[in-house]
């Protein structure tokens, strides 16, 4: 994981904002606990929101700022490009990344996992590593001097239990508009 | 005995939360997606390789991406392990993989729509391996992770 930029830390982030909420479950409602509220339980749920939220938060400083993206490059999955004509072709470009989801989100799904649903954690996880994956596939086609990328994939591995791997790779070309 | 009663009654807690919650949600589920369904109508849906009725001279075409992974209900993945010892189709998973499916290709609709496309073509569904789910020794988490990229472009439809 690289480090680019330390975003500036949002208020709504911070890692002991949980201490002044009053309810001890804001997430992953609707789970196992329902009846018991013992001070144990309050500790364990205390505990587990707190794994959450620092997770969140260093998360939130490392990852790549979202939208890096040049402007001019095309990606598309097709082979050809409506309204552009291929002129040169640079090569394959690839990028991948591995992430890990943190156990916070394992605790949320695992209660999520009993009354079904989607999980948002999960998803926001494959998010996250498709762009990064797509953005360093980008900036090597921007390295070859190419401005598009044709016929695009994606595909995922698991490396190890707890992380996910996505890997894209695409075809650099060099187009121009069809006058 | 009374520690095999509780565990009886835990049980009947857990298939009864799935029973009801799950169904529930399943239902509101669909529910909302045939409501965002009917809101695009228009859209045009291929997965054909070509641009076809491609108006040039717009926007050039745009990759969109989109995720969704849906989490099975503790009745569900009950039932699962029944068959498991029997065989035969298992509807709640079926129904588990069309949800993420269509939610999927949803999103990378609405996202388009948002962009002032009017089509996407080429579309891939895949399903993707979110820790090692599929891998031995590893069965916490029940769930169905999908992945779907398609492009989209503007069509000239000749059917008006």
């Amino acid at each position: 994981m690289i480090v680019r930029a330390v975003q500036p830390m949002p208020k709504s982030a911070s890692p002991f904002i949980f201490l002044a909420t009053t309810n001890p479950i804001p997430r992953a409602s609707g789970g196992g606990y329902g009846s018991q509220n013992s001070l144990r339980h309050r500790l364990a749920l205390y505990s587990c929101e707190l794994l959450v939220r620092m997770a969140d938060w260093t998360n939130s400083c490392v990852t790549v700022p979202s939208r890096r993206r040049n402007p001019e490059m095309i990606v598309t999955n097709t082979e050809t490009i409506a309204g552009y004509r291929i002129v040169e072709i640079k090569g394959l470009v690839q990028g991948n990344t591995v992430r890990a989801k943190h156990a916070g989100r394992d605790i949320a799904a695992s209660l999520k996992n009993l009354v079904g649903g989607e999980l948002k954690g999960y998803t926001e996880l494959l998010t996250e590593s498709r762009r990064q994956a797509l953005e360093r596939m980008m900036s090597q086609a921007q390295q070859l001097g190419a401005n598009a990328v044709v016929n695009v994939r994606f595909t995922t591995s698991a490396v190890t239990a707890g992380a996910a791997e996505l890997y894209s790779y695409g075809t650099a070309v060099v187009t121009e508009p069809v006058s | 005995m009374a520690e095999l009663l509780i565990q009886l009654l835990v049980f009947a807690f857990f298939i009864s939360l799935g029973l009801i919650v799950g169904r529930l949600n399943e239902k509101r589920h669909f529910q909302n997606l045939e409501l965002r369904e009917s809101q695009c109508q228009n859209f045009l849906i291929t997965q054909i390789k070509s641009f076809p009725d491609a108006e040039p001279g717009q926007q050039p075409p745009q990759l969109f991406v989109s995720e969704a992974v849906i989490a099975s209900d503790y009745l569900k993945s009950f039932f699962a392990k029944l068959h498991g010892i029997f065989g035969g189709e298992m509807r709640g998973y079926q129904s588990l993989l069309v949800r993420a499916r269509r939610e999927a290709t949803l999103r990378i609709v609405e996202q388009a729509r948002a962009q002032n496309y009017n089509a996407i073509c080429n579309l891939k569904i895949e399903t993707a391996d979110v820790g090692g789910n599929t891998s031995r020794g590893n069965r916490g988490v029940v769930m169905v992770a999908i992945l779907a990229s398609a492009t989209a472009y503007h069509y000239h439809s000749t059917a008006s």
